[in-house]
């Protein structure tokens, strides 16, 4: 099991730049998730782990050893790629073989981690398949066993699920996870999924704009987004404007309503703030006369969305602005398009972030 | 009743329509006669008889083999230049630099727009260099790989863009494999129809390739038959099905080759 220091690297293509100072240190044997859109840079910086790409400053170290300028065949890596990578000449078993038949390692030992591997990967009945004859799950996961049969320092996933189906992905994502904690090997997923990255990631790492805007847990990422690209990408999420009144008090201002808010605290008087809800905190009642606990503001049902046991209502505020709510689907019936509602939240429920920090 | 309309539609698919069977037979007689006239001249023995003096005489001739040797050998030798210096060029050109694509493209068909007699000529005024190689047929090696060029190059082309070269690439390196092991053990085997392909019809251009020999005063296999030509109609006739059936057996060769196993198939294909 080996750690993983990246340290103020950036990259930059012509004058575009792609990576903006990253810095990120990995655990031993830790699952680490680079999540974000196409195009923010993650997929370049796990290149630079694996020697693909050479950073224009910055350094990675492996168990603090230094590999930046070490060519991508000596730094002892893992990959699985999202193209499907096996080697179309070689039957299952012969990839896997592969990289140890580089390393001149004795027959009988290839052979022992060549089973092992695809004992590991659930493939041992495939050992002799050519890769036109697996199926793309079947595949990936010969380039799963492929990679960890090298005894890696670290295994890097770069969207290895993402030509896959739906279904296929589930149970390789899961599979993935798995085998990391099997073998306990450090790890680095590059994905743009986030159920993905948020299901089994020990930290997921957000990454906008060739920037790592935040590096968490999951419940982290998901309850406390550190940055404004966060709150709208994890997840759903509705967004007012709002202004610090009293940052002592912690108190806000939402639409010409006065609020507490725990998290405005120490935030400077009259910063414009934006207020960020889950669908599934917002609750909503019908308007008929008598004004619930917490009802903060007024609104008309617009939409409704099935989902099962929980419909979405999308709300337009009295104000103009709109907010998603999240209620079970027996609550919603009560609800029709065209309802008048209160609107109310928990104050915890609040996120607040900066109004100038816009994705 | 959809199953009975499928099957119909399945048989007419496999009908060949009377207009299209006429096509067929006047295409193929307009090919076979002549292949036919000749195999029935190369058995001629004067009057009424028939029989394989002309393919025995050509059997004892001496300057028959030794310039079919020479042809294959040739063949062989444009064929190593050729690979030598193509498949690096265009696997390069795949990897590294897309964008030169239409560059190779256009300088591959140059040998058709370019007539031999031209290229001859300006070979014989450029050339200069050592006996060895000057004085002797090992320089029409230098033209048949520039004739070759285009068969080659599309071989080449085709059987890389069938591959996910940088995929490949960089899987193999982050095994530990360096560029000598991938090209052998990766990209190598994956081109290997291509490569026969390209051999193959290497081996057609140079077994048939009469201007340059000619020219250049080389007694190769087409200047052998040039010349049986000239001497005995019917030796040349049995000559000319012989160059055609080792161009055919190339061209089979090459149709086969394509559907082989090292077939190059990415994933998904299931």
């Amino acid at each position: 099991m080996s750690t993983l220091q990246i340290d103020g690297v950036a990259k930059q293509y012509g004058n575009r730049t792609v990576l903006h100072d990253i810095t990120l240190d990995l655990a031993s044997g830790e699952f680490l998730s680079l999540l974000g859109p196409s195009g923010c840079g993650k997929t370049t910086l796990l290149r630079i782990i694996a020697g693909f790409e050479q950073p224009e400053h910055g350094q990675v170290r492996v168990d603090g050893r230094d590999i930046t300028a070490l060519p991508a065949n000596q730094r002892q890596l893992g990959m699985v790629f999202q193209a499907y990578s096996l080697f179309p000449n070689m039957t299952a078993a012969d990839n896997v073989r592969f990289g140890l038949r580089v390393r001149k390692i004795n027959a009988a030992e290839q052979k022992r981690r060549v089973d092992t591997m695809l004992d590991l990967v659930g493939l041992s009945a495939h050992a002799d398949k050519y890769p036109h004859q697996l199926s793309g799950g079947q595949q990936q996961r010969v380039a799963l066993a492929r990679a960890l049969a090298i005894q890696p320092a670290l295994l890097l996933l770069d969207e290895p699920l993402s030509a896959l189906d739906a279904k296929v992905r589930v149970q390789l994502r899961e599979e993935i996870r798995r085998i990391q904690r099997e073998t306990g090997i450090t790890t680095v997923f590059v994905t743009h999924d986030q159920e993905e990255a948020l299901s089994i990631s020990d930290r997921v790492a957000v990454m906008f704009e060739g920037r790592m805007v935040q590096v968490g847990t999951p419940a982290a990422i998901y309850q406390e987004p550190a940055h404004a690209f966060v709150a709208q990408f994890i997840g759903i999420s509705s967004r007012l404007p709002a202004r610090v009144i009293d940052a002592e008090q912690g108190q806000i201002a939402v639409l010409g309503q006065h609020l507490v808010a725990p998290r405005a605290r120490g935030l400077a008087p009259q910063d414009a703030l934006h207020l960020y809800l889950r669908p599934e905190d917002v609750q909503v009642h019908a308007l008929n006369g008598s004004t619930p606990p917490g009802a903060v503001l007024q609104g008309t049902v617009r939409e409704t969305t099935f989902f099962g046991a929980v419909t979405r209502l999308r709300v337009e505020l009295d104000s103009g602005e709109r907010l998603l709510s999240d209620l079970p689907t027996s609550a919603a019936q009560h609800l029709p398009i065209g309802s008048r509602v209160h609107i109310g939240w928990q104050a915890d429920a609040m996120r607040l972030l900066p109004a100038q920090e816009q994705p | 009743m959809s199953r009975r309309r499928t099957s119909g539609t399945a048989d007419a698919g496999r009908h060949i329509p009377w207009s299209g069977a006429v096509l067929l037979l006047v295409v193929g007689l307009y090919f076979a006669l002549p292949l036919i006239a000749t195999g029935v001249f190369s058995f001629w023995e004067g009057g009424t008889r028939y029989g394989p003096s002309a393919y025995i005489s050509l059997v004892h001739q001496d300057a028959l083999w030794e310039s079919l040797w020479l042809s294959l050998r040739l063949a062989l030798e444009t064929i190593g230049l050729s690979l030598l210096v193509l498949v690096p060029a265009v696997f390069w050109m795949h990897l590294r630099v897309p964008r030169l694509k239409s560059l190779f493209d256009f300088i591959s068909v140059l040998p058709f727009v370019v007539p031999p007699i031209v290229l001859v000529a300006g070979l014989t005024a450029l050339f200069h260099g050592p006996d060895w190689f000057v004085g002797t047929p090992n320089y029409l090696v230098a033209p048949y790989v520039i004739l070759a060029l285009p068969y080659t190059y599309r071989a080449l082309d085709v059987g890389m863009r069938a591959l996910d070269l940088r995929t490949l690439t960089e899987a193999s390196h982050s095994l530990g494999a360096g560029w000598g092991l991938f090209i052998l053990r990766v990209l190598l085997p994956n081109l290997a129809s291509a490569l026969a392909g390209a051999a193959l019809l290497t081996i057609a251009i140079v077994m048939g390739e009469f201007t340059f020999a000619n020219v250049l005063l080389f007694n190769t296999f087409a200047v052998y038959i040039n010349y049986i030509g000239q001497t005995s109609a019917t030796e040349a006739a049995a000559l000319t099905l012989l160059s055609f059936v080792i161009t055919w057996l190339a061209m089979l060769g090459v149709l086969l080759s394509g559907r082989g196993k090292g077939q190059a198939q990415l994933g998904g294909a299931r």
